[in-house]
């Protein structure tokens, strides 16, 4: 038994404020969401910049170890809303996430704002993606099962392959797949302390690029297995694989890549020719970089599809950002318009990918293919159809 | 998710020693130390010198020893290798490096080098790399210990069609006592494959409210009467 799967909801909160629209209007228009750091200029990190979410748009002040949680109950209940999910008993949820609430483990930064946490649980005081994911659907009274993947910065796209097979299977009819991470003291003196972060905006693919910038949000998306809830884009397919060449590096020749997408074009049964557009993981650095554009242009055996990546101006969103960006893929192909690479003046990648420089309008939007990487040699790939 | 798959190897690091379906078997008395063992272990135990182990934490420690315990690469080509799957569960995640890393940010002299290792999935890139897998590989954080969701992803994995084999694990270690937290230190890695030829070196958990631990127990006892 294999079904289709097809996406009934969708939610966001980024670096722009609450919404699926604002969040869309803001890449289209080209805006970025890094700017000069805020709340987190509270610590140190080698960058001036940062996609923080505003300061107000959930509402009322959420303390920094709340966010991700917040910021995923917003998401997750929005995509709820556009799907017009009121029966949830028998709904399950997947998280993505890397870090889950961990907000410095209880260091100086957060003393001020102790977290209610279970005082029972192993892990009590400390980040962990199990709890949080119980957390997400006790918020949001969805008493299906709830279970959580932390595959690093591919953890997005990871959830929804999962959903996908379980749903394909008859395993579940629906699954509200939600990813979700906050900036803290823990991650940007983590990514600073690797040297990887730009100073200013990053510039994916640019030959001045520096790094990354990071930023914080969460996406969600409701998927089933009935047809007349789609919002008109299914999961065609998806594929996995490992660089299996270095722990936290990258495969300078692509390999992952490539196999990643070779896998989710076969699961998708389409070819190269096939793809409309292409959201990028686009980090901004020189080793991503570099093995995505690599590994692409072997996958598609030549020139590839119209490619865009978001992060210079959503900030890198870690476990959030395979969520986030699926919706700007999906966003694309309603539009049938891929946007601008903000902040690229002089490609500097394997010229087999083609990098829009303009928002260009498509002829033909049926089918995206989204990439995500993360430590640990990850990379995933994933078909949406329209 | 029909039939199971069949188990051609496991491995087991835990309280007792390192054991294996590869042969391998060795108590910490035998070994000096305890789970998940210290930088020398790997020489003990193998008579090879690996570069990398002394610098692994505990997490990865653990599931480094039991993947060799297992011995992956006696069960699977290269060529099967390159389309295995990996998967893991963890209910601990990378609690140490966290503690270990959040100490340092207190006191200002930040452990950049091990940042990466907060992540749960990076120890993955370490088995991956050791052992040429390149297939999809997931990372699942669970309530409790042991609840199987590992062997379950895997069965969906073959369900669907997308690949013949996987390596399949539970990491847990915690060498730590933290408030309402056992420490514990243990890793199970099984390899698993959905080619019905296959033959299954012990029945599959199907019953067992602790799956992984069926299967450390199903590995003593066939490491016992080899």
């Amino acid at each position: 038994m294999s079904r289709s799967v097809f996406i009934a909801g969708r939610g966001a909160v980024s670096g722009y404020g609450a919404g699926l629209d604002i969040l869309v209007e803001g890449i289209f228009s080209g805006l970025r969401a890094v700017r000069p750091r805020a709340r987190t200029l509270a610590f140190q990190a080698l960058t001036d910049v940062a996609a923080e979410l505003p300061a107000g748009c959930l509402g009322e002040e959420v303390a920094e170890i709340e966010l991700p949680l917040r910021m995923a109950v917003h998401a997750g209940q929005a995509a709820l809303d556009e799907a017009g999910a009121s029966d949830r008993s028998n709904l399950d949820l997947i998280l993505a996430t890397t870090k889950a609430e961990l907000s410095g483990l209880g260091s100086a930064d957060n003393e001020a704002q102790p977290p209610t946490r279970p005082p029972t649980h192993p892990t009590a005081g400390l980040g962990f993606p199990a709890r949080l994911a119980q957390r997400i659907a006790t918020q949001l009274r969805l008493r299906g099962v709830a279970s959580s993947v932390s595959t690093a910065c591919a953890s997005g796209v990871t959830a929804l392959a999962m959903a996908e097979r379980r749903i394909a299977s008859g395993e579940a009819e629906r699954i509200l797949v939600v990813g979700t991470d906050a900036l803290n003291r823990f991650i940007m003196t983590g990514f600073g302390g690797m040297g990887i972060l730009d100073p200013e905006p990053c510039r994916p693919f640019d030959l001045s690029r520096r790094g990354i910038s990071l930023g914080e949000g969460a996406g969600a998306m409701l998927l089933s297995a009935d047809a007349r809830e789609s919002i008109g884009v299914r999961i065609a397919g998806h594929g996995g694989a490992n660089d299996a060449c270095h722990v936290t590096g990258c495969d300078r020749e692509g390999g992952g890549v490539e196999r990643a997408v070779r896998r989710a074009l076969e699961h998708a049964r389409v070819a190269p020719a096939d793809i409309d557009l292409i959201h990028l993981h686009g980090t901004g650095t020189k080793a991503n970089d570099f093995s995505e554009a690599t590994g692409i242009g072997k996958a598609f055996g030549g020139t590839s599809a119209l490619a865009f990546g978001t992060k210079s101006q959503t900030g890198h969103t870690l476990g959030a950002a395979g969520l986030i960006e699926s919706l700007i893929a999906i966003a694309a192909l309603e539009r049938s318009c891929v946007p601008a690479n903000a902040g690229l003046i002089e490609p500097n990648v394997d010229p087999l990918l083609q990098l829009a420089r303009d928002n260009e309008a498509l002829t033909r939007s049926r089918r995206a293919l989204k990439i995500a990487g993360g430590f640990g040699g990850i990379q995933q790939a994933m078909v949406f159809e329209a | 998710m029909t039939t199971s798959p069949a188990i051609l190897a496991i491995g087991v690091v835990d309280a007792h020693g390192v054991h294996g379906t590869s042969g391998l078997r060795s108590s910490w008395n035998e070994l000096g130390g305890e789970s998940p063992g210290d930088r020398r272990t790997f020489t003990k135990l193998f008579g090879r010198r690996d570069p990398t182990f002394r610098r692994l934490d505990g997490q990865t420690r653990a599931i480094v020893l039991a993947a060799e315990a297992c011995g992956i690469s006696q069960v699977l080509s290269v060529e099967e290798r390159d389309e295995t799957a990996l998967i893991t569960e963890t209910s601990r995640g990378s609690i140490e490096i966290d503690l270990r890393y959040t100490r340092s940010l207190e006191r200002d002299v930040v452990e950049a080098a091990i940042f990466p290792y907060t992540l749960q999935s990076t120890c993955l890139g370490d088995i991956a790399l050791r052992h040429g897998l390149r297939g999809p590989t997931v990372c699942l954080s669970t309530e409790t210990t042991d609840e199987g969701e590992a062997l379950r992803e895997a069965q969906r994995f073959f369900a669907a069609g997308a690949l013949r084999h996987a390596v399949v694990a539970l990491t847990d270690v915690q060498t730590e006592s933290i408030p309402s937290a056992d420490r514990t230190a243990r890793s199970v890695v099984c390899v698993l494959s959905s080619d019905p030829k296959a033959t299954s070196i012990v029945p599959w958990p199907q019953a067992s409210k602790r799956p992984f631990e069926g299967l450390a127990e199903a590995c003593y006892a066939r490491s016992a009467n080899q």
